[in-house]
């Protein structure tokens, strides 16, 4: 609380001193789930549930504050953990944010990212709704602060203050473990002009039983003005670079007598239509969860790719990224990447991670398609061959309509410890997709596994096919509605470097969003 | 109680009369330098594209969006792309930029805290800003006829101004 007196007493001076025009704007963002139907690897017979989420932002003269209301309920549906009462209405959000032409200062849940989120990183991801297994309650998966933040641009100088309660964004906004310690700390950075910058950041988290104390410094350099004018216009090359350390509790827990680490250094170059960028990552005991070091692994968004992301181990993982990428003309794009990690805390071995991925697009005015090949193996999760490939063709009809194909297939293979289990499983994916931006959309999918996760079948003769439909609808600009009805298999979701575990449904699903 | 009571304060002085700068943002662009949307206001109307490397209908928009920078730059149409790929995928994407030709300023919006602040909820968000950095007109998702609807606006805005 002390510093956030101090925040208030330092910009109290600053309301004489800001600039003059007016326009207000009140948002308000709806999002309302219903569900009627089955959750079939959970505790649960039959799920019917309703989710809700409002975000009401005001925005006055220089002022911005905000207000968001969550709420579950499933009448039928009792968890493991709380068998009574599966409910919850909460106000999850509320700040207050002053903006002025060089920062701003906020007071109530906030966002923020030192460094590339080696140190820390609160955020939203936007669109998902998340339900663990065991607590069986629908939220936004949200790690914010509540708490204070100051943030200032000063010259070549920017300086970011924050501190409070951190949560766990995985879990439901009435429970009390959801709240995961105090955070305080800042950032500091410096342009050193001709594109190079320095900047070291400071976060101590407490909880009950953990102090970290981390710290972390970076440099950049944009070689561009410096190519420019030796008129190597066509060139262009950037360096970052960023090392942290924890000096808490960590330290003390780290199976190594060195101090728990991580390094990440990634160097970008472009020429005329080609370019490259190599990442490398050495991590060590720097699993905090409060932070999300960069992963160099590539995040795939096509869905079997996705669903297989390797997520990384920051307790003990080192590894590198190279991605190559040709456009030969603004409709063709090649793009090559092949990443390579080892993991070395596994108590049987180092496993390996390794990917080769390479994929062609093509963008024109009628048609778009894009294919690719993916192999790869991630030994952590015993999987010592994995092999993906897919089509996505689409074609652009009238009246802005486009109907799309999503085709996709992947091999695993899979191999316990000392050869405990051998699995060769088979993973089918395809979709029709048709979307008219303006009011409509249609996506007919179906999925194909043996995956003995699935089946129970550790033959893996059995299959299990997935099959749904879903129809998007906007009666008008504000508004969007979407019916989903069929089987939608679970597994890993990734997004903006966040992966989740998304549960398997069964049944019916009625989502309205608006935005007034 | 104290943090309600400072909360609470924080409020009543804002309304004090004080004003605005309109939405601000300072991001940086592809050469490590900051950016705000300050830097660009008065110029013209403004059009910002919230995009991402892996968005089909944005790397579908961009081509389309650098044709207007190209066509009414001159005028006083100012194009800022605001990348939504995340910190995490940050070195992709200037080799993207670069071998697609995009000429417009491209600015990283790390964690999506921009997009955020301007309502954003899906990709693609090409939203008109008044020179004076007033919300004209936010459409999401990419259409040829949603891109023509944006450009006459754009010609009438530039006409307006062009007038004035």
């Amino acid at each position: 609380m002390n510093s956030k007196i101090i925040i208030a007493l330092i910009i109290a001076p600053l309301f004489s001193v800001l600039p003059t025009s007016s326009f207000a704007q009140l948002r308000l963002n709806t999002l309302s789930n219903f569900r009627i139907g089955e959750l079939p690897n959970s505790n649960a017979a039959a799920a019917t549930t309703y989710y809700s989420d409002a975000l009401l932002e005001y925005r006055h003269q220089f002022i911005d504050f905000g207000l968001r209301v969550e709420g579950y309920v499933s009448p039928n549906m009792k968890s493991l953990i709380q068998p009574r009462d599966n409910k919850f209405q909460k106000i999850t959000q509320r700040f207050a944010q002053i903006n002025w032409a060089w920062g701003n200062a906020r007071i109530g849940n906030l966002y923020g990212l030192f460094g590339r989120g080696m140190i820390f990183r609160a955020f939203e991801l936007p669109g998902f709704i998340y339900e663990s297994s065991i607590a069986q309650k629908q939220h936004r998966v949200i790690r914010d602060v509540d708490g204070a933040k100051l943030a200032v641009n000063w010259r070549r100088f920017s300086i970011t203050t924050l501190g409070g309660r951190i949560v766990n964004p995985l879990i439901a906004p009435d429970d009390k473990l959801r709240n995961f310690g105090n955070v305080n700390g800042g950032q500091f950075e410096a342009n050193l002009g001709f594109g190079a910058a320095v900047g070291t950041a400071y976060l101590q988290h407490k909880t009950e039983t953990v102090e970290s104390k981390l710290s972390t410094y970076f440099a950049k350099w944009s070689a561009d003005a410096l190519l420019d004018r030796m008129s190597l216009n066509d060139f262009t090359f950037d360096i970052y670079s960023e090392y942290a350390t924890d000096k808490g509790y960590a330290k003390l827990a780290a199976l190594t007598p060195k101090d728990p680490h991580a390094f990440y250094f990634s160097a970008t170059t472009t020429w005329k239509k080609t370019g490259a960028s190599f990442e490398y990552k050495d991590y060590k005991d720097f699993n905090f969860e409060i932070n999300d070091p960069p992963p160099v692994i590539r995040e795939n968004q096509e869905k079997l790719l996705n669903r297989a992301t390797h997520v990384l181990d920051a307790v003990s993982e080192k590894g590198a990224q190279l991605e190559l990428f040709y456009s030969p003309t603004w409709f063709t794009r090649f793009t090559a990447n092949f990443s390579r990690a080892i993991d070395e805390r596994a108590v049987t071995g180092r496993p390996k991670f390794a990917e080769n991925y390479l994929a062609f697009e093509y963008t024109g005015d009628k048609i778009s398609s894009k294919f690719f090949v993916d192999s790869g193996k991630d030994e952590l999760f015993s999987e010592i061959k994995r092999f993906t490939t897919g089509f996505l063709p689409d074609y652009s009809l009238m009246n802005d309509a486009t109907i799309g194909l999503d085709i996709q297939w992947q091999y695993i293979r899979k191999v316990g410890n000392r050869g405990a289990f051998d699995y060769r499983i088979y993973n089918t994916y395809a979709a029709f997709k048709f979307q008219n931006w303006r009011a409509l959309s249609l996506s007919i999918s179906m999925e194909r596994s043996n995956d003995p996760d699935l089946t129970d079948d550790l033959q893996v003769n059995k299959k299990e096919y997935f099959f749904n439909t879903s129809i998007g609808w906007r009666p008008m600009p504000q508004v969007n509605l979407l019916l989903f009805a069929g089987k939608r298999r679970g597994g890993t979701a990734c997004d903006h470097g966040y992966c989740i575990e998304l549960l398997e449904f069964n049944g019916m699903e009625f989502r309205v969003e608006t935005q007034w | 109680m104290l943090k309600k009571g400072l909360f609470l304060s924080l409020l009543l002085l804002c309304f004090g009369g004080m004003s605005d700068p309109g939405i601000t943002f300072n991001l940086e662009n592809l050469r490590n330098q900051k950016e705000s949307l300050s830097d660009h206001l008065g110029k013209g109307p403004i059009l910002i594209d919230f995009w991402a490397t892996w968005c089909k209908p944005c790397v579908k928009a961009l081509p389309k969006i650098n044709a207007l920078h190209k066509k009414y730059a001159k005028q006083g149409l100012v194009v800022i792309g605001i990348n939504e790929d995340g910190v995490r995928s940050k070195p992709k994407v200037k080799p993207f930029v670069k071998s697609m030709g995009i000429d417009f300023t491209i600015l990283f919006d790390n964690n999506s805290e921009v997009m955020r602040k301007f309502g954003a909820q899906s990709l693609p968000t090409t939203v008109l800003l008044s020179p004076e950095g007033k919300i004209i007109e936010t459409h999401s998702g990419y259409s040829a006829n949603g891109l023509k609807k944006i450009e006459t606006k754009i010609v009438d805005m530039l006409q307006e101004k062009a007038s004035d």
